[in-house]
């Protein structure tokens, strides 16, 4: 079976303005505005077979959202090709809407003034479903997706979480073969994170919807995709299975602390921890920040023993940030392959699956 | 475009894809189904629209304080000119002239703002919502404005009309001129749509359209004979004015339904057509360039 998604040296560059500072070079640019080119995504090559569970992750500015938007035919790449269901994106992009559909986690497509049903049902008609059809699978969704006590409730006064299952339902209505999500859980607390994850995998599951994913949120892609792709400055260096992302690189946890000191029997926060594979990396006044390997230590075990010494106002346990995963894998690559403009594409780093 | 990739034939004309056999590709569909979509897109936003029901008030509200305050003016206007009852400005009873701007505000009042809106959707980037649909972004644009402005329209022309009756009572009006200012409006709205449109799209290649929607708002106002027909400006600026086709947007309409016979619905059809073909023509240009120029807004 070909692939679902292709992308053969896909590449996006558009042209900026550049502001200069200060009033007079201001005015000068407003009479005569210089550009500069931005290479938003260098060339990338990749595919994604049908019903697979793809993160395509990366920092701020890699190239991610870009690259979704070409595949989906909202923006036209400047070199290379892409297929989606051997559709090429901009140029079939009404029959490509057809099949697919796409979240973008910080835009809404819900009608705000209207309650989640009224979108509902103009997505309906859009995708020309009957009646029939439209009734059995608006009724599926609100019951998998738990819509029916805010239905008819305006989108203005639904939380954050609520719409976001609202946009979700909105984006399958119509049976989409492939689902884009750009950062879906974006904003969400930690409970409608979980639910919206579950919902995808339980999707994926029961009607082989392909989903491509990019998020800053490790758990995103942990619970919910089962390969990787991770891009920097539009270059792809790592495709593998999520287990050997898991088994090489997510293997810290960084926790943050802020200790109530505010009497003066509290102890000041430790500059070491008797734990082997822990480490603390940052240390100001009340704060602290510890590194924890959980291959060498669980991490209960590490907040059971700062809970049990002092007096903790929060806490919050995350994975490294995506800057020092890259940095893992960059250390790992053969020096070749580092330097990305000069190689053009780099050759993902090679993992055992 | 660099590379090819093996071309994975797409037989178009069967509803499968050769590939994956499960696929239900389609073909968007035809004139009836487009009729549907763009139908659902103007029902939905004219409900939208009734959740500003404030805003709906205080447009009325406005129109009645307008229409007050020129009535007490032309009547100034027609005492100082010493017409006396019956007389007539630029062709216009003081009556006639009151009827002239319910009419004229009344189209001036339901313009939606949608140059703002593009502005805005391209700005922040959620016009990649619209993209991702199986329609076309004018036609999506226009059911929306459609919506936006007959409703709009619908409660200004009811006031205005109530409040006209109130203040001076009726005029005689001729049906078959009521029906050429009809078709002389509806080819007004689809002209100023075609231009905020094109104002709108520019937002692909200028930060911000504020200031040239602001400009074009101001020249329909002014050129196109909102506060006072253009019968009574000073010449060579009423031909002017009639030359431009600002005129034939809120002028054009309003005078013609005033009108005994409607013998001067066939130079202002012209103009407006050639008007449409010319604006229609450009805007066309303008959103090929701009959507194929669009690119990420907002990461």
């Amino acid at each position: 079976m070909p692939p679902i998604i292709e992308a053969q040296r896909l590449e996006k560059r558009f042209m900026a303005k550049q502001a200069p500072p200060g009033l007079l070079r201001s005015l000068l640019a407003a009479a005569r505005p210089t550009y500069r080119e931005i290479v938003a995504v260098h060339p990338c090559t990749f595919a994604v077979e049908p019903g697979e569970l793809v993160a395509f992750i990366g920092p701020n500015g890699a190239g991610k959202s870009t690259t979704i938007k070409m595949l989906t035919g909202i923006l036209h790449p400047s070199a290379g090709e892409a297929r989606v269901l051997g559709l090429v994106p901009w140029r079939d992009r009404r029959t490509l809407s057809l099949n697919i559909s796409a979240i973008f986690g910080q835009k809404s497509q819900l009608w705000y003034h209207l309650p989640p049903r009224a979108t509902f049902d103009l997505l309906a008609r859009v995708y020309d479903l009957s009646p029939a059809e439209y009734r059995r699978r608006a009724g599926e969704l609100i019951d998998l997706f738990d819509l029916r006590p805010y239905l008819h409730t305006p989108v203005r006064r639904l939380s954050l979480g609520e719409r976001m299952r609202c946009e979700i339902a909105a984006a399958l209505l119509h049976r989409p073969r492939v689902l884009f999500l750009d950062e879906p859980t974006i904003g969400l607390d930690v409970i409608a994170k979980q639910r919206i994850r579950s919902l995808i995998r339980r999707l994926n599951a029961d009607e082989g919807v392909t989903v491509f994913l990019t998020s800053h949120d490790a758990g995103d892609v942990e619970q919910v995709c089962r390969r990787v792709i991770i891009i920097n400055h539009g270059m792809i260096i790592l495709d593998a299975p999520i287990s050997t992302l898991k088994r090489e690189f997510l293997q810290t946890k960084v926790i943050d602390l802020l200790l109530d000191q505010d009497d003066q029997d509290d102890q000041p926060a430790p500059d070491t921890l008797p734990f082997e594979g822990v480490r603390v990396t940052e240390r100001a006044e009340a704060r602290l920040r510890l590194e924890v390997d959980t291959t060498l230590q669980p991490i209960d075990r590490v907040i059971a023993h700062l809970i049990a010494r002092y007096r903790v106002a929060d806490v919050t346990i995350a994975d490294p940030p995506m800057e020092e995963l890259i940095a893992q894998i960059y250390q790992r690559r053969p020096p070749n392959a580092r330097a990305p403009e000069s190689a053009g594409q780099a050759p993902p780093l090679e993992v055992s699956p | 475009m660099t590379a090819t990739m093996p071309a994975e034939p797409i037989d178009q004309d069967s509803a499968r894809h050769p590939a994956t056999g499960d696929l239900p590709l389609r073909r968007p569909g035809g004139l009836g189904a487009a009729g549907v979509m763009y139908g659902a897109i103007f029902a939905t936003s004219f409900r939208d629209q009734l959740a500003y029901a404030g805003q709906l008030a205080l447009r009325g509200l406005f129109l009645a304080m307008i229409l007050f305050v020129f009535l007490q003016l032309w009547r100034a206007t027609y005492e100082a000119q010493g017409t006396g009852a019956g007389g007539t400005l630029g062709g216009f009873t003081i009556a006639q002239m009151l009827w002239y701007l319910a009419l004229a505000e009344s189209i001036i009042l339901s313009r939606p703002r949608i140059t703002l809106e593009i502005d805005r959707e391209v700005r922040t980037g959620e016009i990649a919502y619209v993209l991702l649909r199986p329609y076309g972004y004018a036609g999506y644009r226009l059911a929306r404005y459609l919506a936006e402005r007959l409703l709009r329209f619908g409660i200004c022309l009811a006031l205005g009309t109530a409040l006209a009756l109130l203040y001076v009572g009726p005029v005689p009006l001729s049906p078959p001129s009521l029906a050429a200012a009809l078709v002389a409006l509806a080819l007004a709205l689809l002209l100023d749509f075609l231009a905020m449109l094109g104002i709108g799209l520019l937002a692909f290649w200028v930060e911000d359209t504020t200031s040239i929607t602001l400009l074009y708002d101001r020249l329909v106002m002014l050129l196109g004979g909102m506060m006072l027909p253009l019968d009574v400006f000073p010449e060579p600026i009423a031909t002017v004015a009639r030359a431009l086709p600002f005129s034939q947007l809120v002028y054009g309409p309003a005078r013609l339904a005033l009108s005994s016979t409607p013998q001067e619905l066939a130079p202002l059809l012209l103009r407006q057509v050639v008007a449409l073909a010319v604006t229609g023509l450009l805007v066309h240009r303008l959103h090929a360039a701009a959507f194929h120029r669009i690119h990420s807004n907002g990461g």
